[in-house]
């Protein structure tokens, strides 16, 4: 197992990934007045990022021994979230410095019958976000989401998972004086924990039954080796695996956490998290069941296709009785996974495969664009009431004061709600030909009448921006950075609404520039000689 | 199978732990008193109930110490096979061991590893002067 050079071009974004997180966390320490540097040294870095992602691409295969992919779907995928975390950290300058203005002074309770303690390492006198940790935090989830979008082997993928988890847990509670950010952090913890040991397990079951594999062409081999005899100990194993990617694209019944957590997170993390690890996941479920374990699909079809009908349904039925837009747009994002999964379930058929990924990609593009731009507008409205909140009701006479801003938000819903000529149309005209094609009648029937619901909620907030009058005068503040970003999310929005074409090429070709790469070196445990050898 | 050794280790691991305590049971001369049964605190009488909120300083260090442990971890086969390894190995520790250091350079710089921490340093740096 020798080592190769030009194997570091397939990790070459995650290397600025981190670079540039550890750059920022020495800018925090050593510099004075560093808020906008340490945006702008973000920002760069992830414009960086994306260069070197374009410059990665060439004919596709694997590194490291097929650890990893190096094709254009892990590009595509790694400039999508490298723009995912450009805007969220755009938008994030000013809704930290707002916090840091708001924050309470330091209260600290006495308990009673206990020394007095030193001061607490978080909460109290140290009210406010350290921004060189936050934009770090960011980027080394970033960073996880790369390595989880690009992984081929069941190692890289848990170590994808966990190195953006751990940093979400972290980012979601970021803001220790309120309990809510905390109520958010625990809950996104401690059943993410919990859904990490299903994936593990589910992986130590594969690795048992596929003859010690790691790799997932290696286990598609042993799996269409095993044939009919395959034990129903590698089925449980793909179903615990399933499981696992399902709680983090947060897909019913393993959806709870997210209303809570989208709603108690500071919330550019939230729009952040509703679109990075929801595509990072979902190219590893591409990768994993409709590259790896096609042979299986009518073992792991059947339970996807219910869950798919079951996320939607129940997102947007949910969604039509919130109160507090982010609730609501939570609900809505798990509706969209539920959407997406149609695109996993089609790659299942080999026929649409390469069509069901593409399809896949140009949505999480627009639904990319739309989710951040409504949270964006979100935060900016949130900021003119007095306790920050995040309430429908704000929506109310919007339309006559602050005309730009609710044009844009308004063209956002429509965009979710998947009505012409926007990009969520296309997306889903896309996504619902490639489930028609790969035989998915029904299930396209039942996300059609879903989205027809869905409309209900997403225009509600249009109606009252137009439609009723204001309650009490607001005045919504808005700076260069979220301009810009407000701006990027329009333009996307619209462009690729009327001319989804280029984009649906670049998705097209990624998702045909595909490698499922083979370990060069194959270790076989039931040979002690081979293994001291490759140890050596 | 490859792995039965280890499921014997296993049994063996498990099986060791309840041989020593059954042992111990039928051993063991078993006369308490009520100073034997107090919990024990390094000879000191015990006050008040164990129940009590501890700081949460205690946990951060604890975090940086488990992070440092688990170098070494790696750091042992990494210097058992140096040698043949080579340079590659070597560089990449390196970088591993740089960013474990960034990482002891933030928490040192910010305070985290004082344990009273001087009032309103951090304070200061969270509103970034």
């Amino acid at each position: 197992m020798t080592f190769n050079p030009s194997d570091l071009w397939a990790v070459a974004p995650e290397m600025v990934v981190l670079a540039v997180a550890l750059a920022v966390i020495l800018i925090e320490l050593l510099a004075t007045r560093r808020e906008g540097v340490l945006q702008g040294v973000a920002a760069v870095g992830l414009l960086a990022v994306m260069a070197v992602a374009v410059w990665s691409l060439g004919r596709p295969t694997g590194a490291f021994n097929g650890m990893v992919a190096r094709d254009g779907l892990t590009v595509f995928v790694k400039l999508l979230l490298a723009g995912v975390a450009l805007l969220a950290v755009l938008m994030s300058r000013d809704y930290l410095m707002g916090l840091d203005k708001s924050a309470p002074t330091g209260v600290r309770e006495e308990v009673k019958g206990n020394p007095p303690l030193p001061p607490p390492a978080i909460a109290g006198g140290e009210a406010g976000v350290r921004h060189g940790e936050y934009y770090a935090l960011l980027l080394l989830a970033t960073c996880g989401m790369m390595v989880l979008a690009s992984a081929t082997n069941l190692v890289t993928l848990f170590l994808g998972i966990e190195t953006m988890s751990l940093a979400l847990y972290v980012l979601a509670g970021i803001r220790p004086e309120r309990p809510r950010s905390g109520e958010a952090a625990l809950k996104y913890f401690l059943l993410g924990a919990f859904s990490t040991g299903f994936l593990l397990y589910g992986m130590a079951l594969i690795y048992g039954t596929t003859g010690g594999q790691t790799n997932l062409s290696m286990i598609s081999k042993a799996v269409a080796d095993l044939g009919d005899g395959a034990p129903v100990m590698l089925f449980a194993g793909v179903g615990l695996l399933m499981v696992g990617l399902l709680f983090k694209v947060a897909a019913v019944p393993f959806h709870f956490w997210s209303p809570d957590v989208y709603q108690g997170a500071p919330t550019p993390v939230t729009a952040f998290m509703s679109v990075g690890p929801k595509a990072a996941a979902l190219m590893a479920f591409i990768r994993l069941f409709g590259w790896a374990l096609p042979d299986l699909a009518d073992v792991w079809g059947p339970a996807l296709w219910m869950v798919a009908a079951a996320t939607m349904t129940i997102g947007n039925i949910v969604a039509i009785a919130q109160r507090d837009i982010k609730r609501m747009l939570a609900y809505s994002s798990i509706a969209h996974a539920g959407y997406l999964l149609i695109g996993v379930l089609a790659a299942g058929s080999p026929g649409v495969r390469s069509a069901a990924t593409a399809s896949m990609l140009f949505y999480l593009v627009a639904y990319f664009l739309m989710n951040i731009g409504a949270f964006t507008i979100a935060i900016l409205v949130s900021r003119a009431r007095p306790d920050g909140d995040y309430q429908i009701d704000d929506y109310q006479g919007l339309g006559a004061s602050h005309p730009y801003l609710s044009a844009a938000m308004a063209l956002f819903m429509i965009s979710l709600a998947g009505i012409p000529p926007t990009a969520g149309f296309f997306g889903k005209l896309y996504l619902f030909s490639a489930g028609v094609n790969a035989g998915l009648v029904t299930l396209v029937v039942i996300a059609v009448l879903n989205s027809v619901i869905s409309v209900y909620y997403y225009l509600r907030i249009v109606v009252y921006m137009l439609m009723r009058p204001q309650p009490s005068p607001v005045e919504v503040r808005i700076s260069p950075a979220m301009t810009a970003v407000v701006l990027v999310c329009v333009v996307g929005v619209i462009k690729f609404g009327v001319l989804p074409g280029s984009m649906m090429d670049w998705a097209r070709s990624g998702a045909e520039n595909m490698a499922q790469p083979t370990p060069q070196v194959v270790v076989d445990v039931n040979d002690p000689s081979q293994i001291r050898q490759s140890d050596r | 199978m490859s792995f039965t050794p280890v499921l014997i280790f296993f049994l063996g691991g498990v099986g060791m732990v309840f041989a020593a305590l059954v042992v111990s049971r039928l051993l063991a001369p078993h006369r308490p008193n009520p100073l034997k049964n107090t919990t024990y605190e390094c000879g000191e009488e015990p006050v008040g109930s164990p129940w009590l909120r501890f700081n949460t300083r205690f946990y951060v260090i604890v975090l940086i110490f488990l992070i440092f442990d688990v170098e070494v971890l790696f750091l042992f086969p990494w210097a058992v096979n140096l040698r043949e390894l080579g340079l590659f190995a070597w560089v990449d520790m390196a970088i591993f061991i740089a960013i474990l250091m960034v990482g002891l350079a933030y928490v040192w710089g910010k305070g985290d590893l004082e344990w009273i921490r001087p009032r309103g340093s951090s304070a200061g740096s969270a509103k970034g002067r």
